[in-house]
């Protein structure tokens, strides 16, 4: 059995950003904080995939909010800072459902007496967050094909010329470079870079 | 050595710096032009960030599949234990079943004292034979409901024999004989008795569905052990 990483550990494992380390912590973090999550989706009427749904936005989010520093663990526990995170989403979502109006009366009365939210309240109040993966996706799927083949996949110009049916390596090149400008853009639009 | 004019050109020469894939020559010209060109340096700082960026986009991707492989296996957990949980409950309500085929006394439909037992007799003035099946009959279902299947089975056999009976007295006292065979350990006579009724269609004597079920698994029962 792997042991179990204290938030400091968690914190400095992710900001390591390791592949491995990485998915160790995500699988610890699930394991740890799962329970909670399902059981307050669960009593606002929410199903299986909608805690599935809220649980991945909020492990993005919070790996997210670690990397660009907005989360200390002087401040909160991690599975307090997670929960907080998942009401955010779950009511982000929720609201979005108009049909679903009663739950959110529903859920503000419970959140009253939730003794869980108080204490990081000005770590999750900002608003609503994009994950990178979610600006990612709003990419081209040509742009993100040359630029996950270039990046993750380390292919030559010459192997993505001939995965993508160009026909040359300049075309491959100049297809790359537009991908990136797209990205950067999209990175400049949401305030990431 | 020569620094690419065109954008796109400028952004590979770039990149083949971060990536070291440049010579030793390639390099120091490169870090020559970044200490002569501010604009370089804020480029290649973006293309820093650029790059930072995409990277973390790809340990998200690994890290939203390792939660969603996690929680298809939490899926396939649950699948299995309500899988169990309901084969247990079933598993569960056939054993009650069986138990109740087993122990659960089972019940013939109650044959009135009626004289017309046998075909053609005339109740007020009934031939000593006819007499005589019609007490066999009942002291049959008698003994049966006290236990003595021996007796009963004596007594029943004699009205089967009795060639001018109506067809509804035959059907039940075949049954009450059936049933006095297995009670008294003869299974293949009971099971040939059963048989005769298992498909019949124009059976007037009736058993119930549950009783008929109580008879055959007893007899199954008894044949197995």
């Amino acid at each position: 059995m792997k042991k179990s990483l204290s938030d400091q550990q968690i914190v400095e494992g992710l900001l390591l950003k390791q592949e491995r380390l990485t998915n160790q912590i995500v699988s610890q973090l699930y394991q740890d904080n799962k329970g909670r999550i399902k059981q307050m989706v669960f009593k606002c009427g929410g199903s299986l995939q909608d805690a599935e749904d809220v649980f991945q936005e909020v492990i993005l989010i919070f790996i997210e909010n670690v990397w660009q520093k907005k989360f200390s663990i002087q401040n909160a526990k991690i599975s307090t800072y997670i929960y907080g995170i998942a009401e955010k989403v779950w009511l982000k979502k929720i609201q979005k459902n108009s049909r679903e109006k009663e739950y959110i009366t529903l859920y503000q009365g419970e959140k009253q007496e939730d003794d869980f939210t108080d204490p990081h309240k000005q770590y999750t109040e900002n608003e609503e967050q994009e994950t990178l993966i979610s600006i990612f996706n709003l990419l081209k799927p040509e742009t993100k094909d040359v630029l996950n083949a270039f990046y993750k996949y380390r292919h030559s110009m010459q192997e993505i010329a001939t995965h993508l049916n160009l026909t040359s390596i300049d075309s491959a090149k100049m297809r790359k470079y537009r991908g990136v400008q797209e990205w950067k853009q999209l990175l400049i639009d949401f305030k990431l870079i | 050595m020569k620094r690419p004019t065109d954008k796109a050109e400028e952004h590979d020469w770039i990149e083949q710096y971060l990536f070291g894939k440049m010579t030793k020559e390639e390099a120091v010209f490169f870090e020559n032009e970044l200490k002569n060109d501010k604009n370089l340096t804020k480029e290649m700082e973006n293309v820093q960030q650029i790059h930072k960026r995409i990277q973390e986009v790809f340990l998200e991707q690994n890290a939203l599949n390792t939660l969603k492989k996690l929680q298809a296996l939490d899926r396939r957990r649950i699948t299995v234990f309500k899988v169990f949980k309901y084969a247990g409950f079933l598993a569960a309500a056939c054993a009650a079943f069986i138990v109740y085929l087993s122990s659960s006394p089972t019940q013939f439909p109650n044959s009135e004292n009626d004289f017309t037992v046998v075909r053609k007799a005339n109740p007020t003035s009934m031939t000593p034979q006819q007499h005589y099946v019609f007490d066999q009959f009942f002291e049959g279902q008698a003994h049966i409901a006290e236990g003595q299947y021996t007796l009963a089975i004596k007594n029943l056999e004699t009205v089967v024999q009795f060639n001018d009976l109506r067809p509804y007295f035959r059907e039940a006292a075949q049954w009450h004989l059936a049933f006095a065979y297995l009670k008294n350990g003869d299974t293949v006579r009971a099971e040939q008795l059963y048989l005769q009724f298992s498909n019949c269609l124009d059976c007037e004597y009736p058993v119930s569905k549950i009783d008929r079920w109580k008879v055959w698994w007893q007899i199954q029962y008894s044949k197995l052990f």
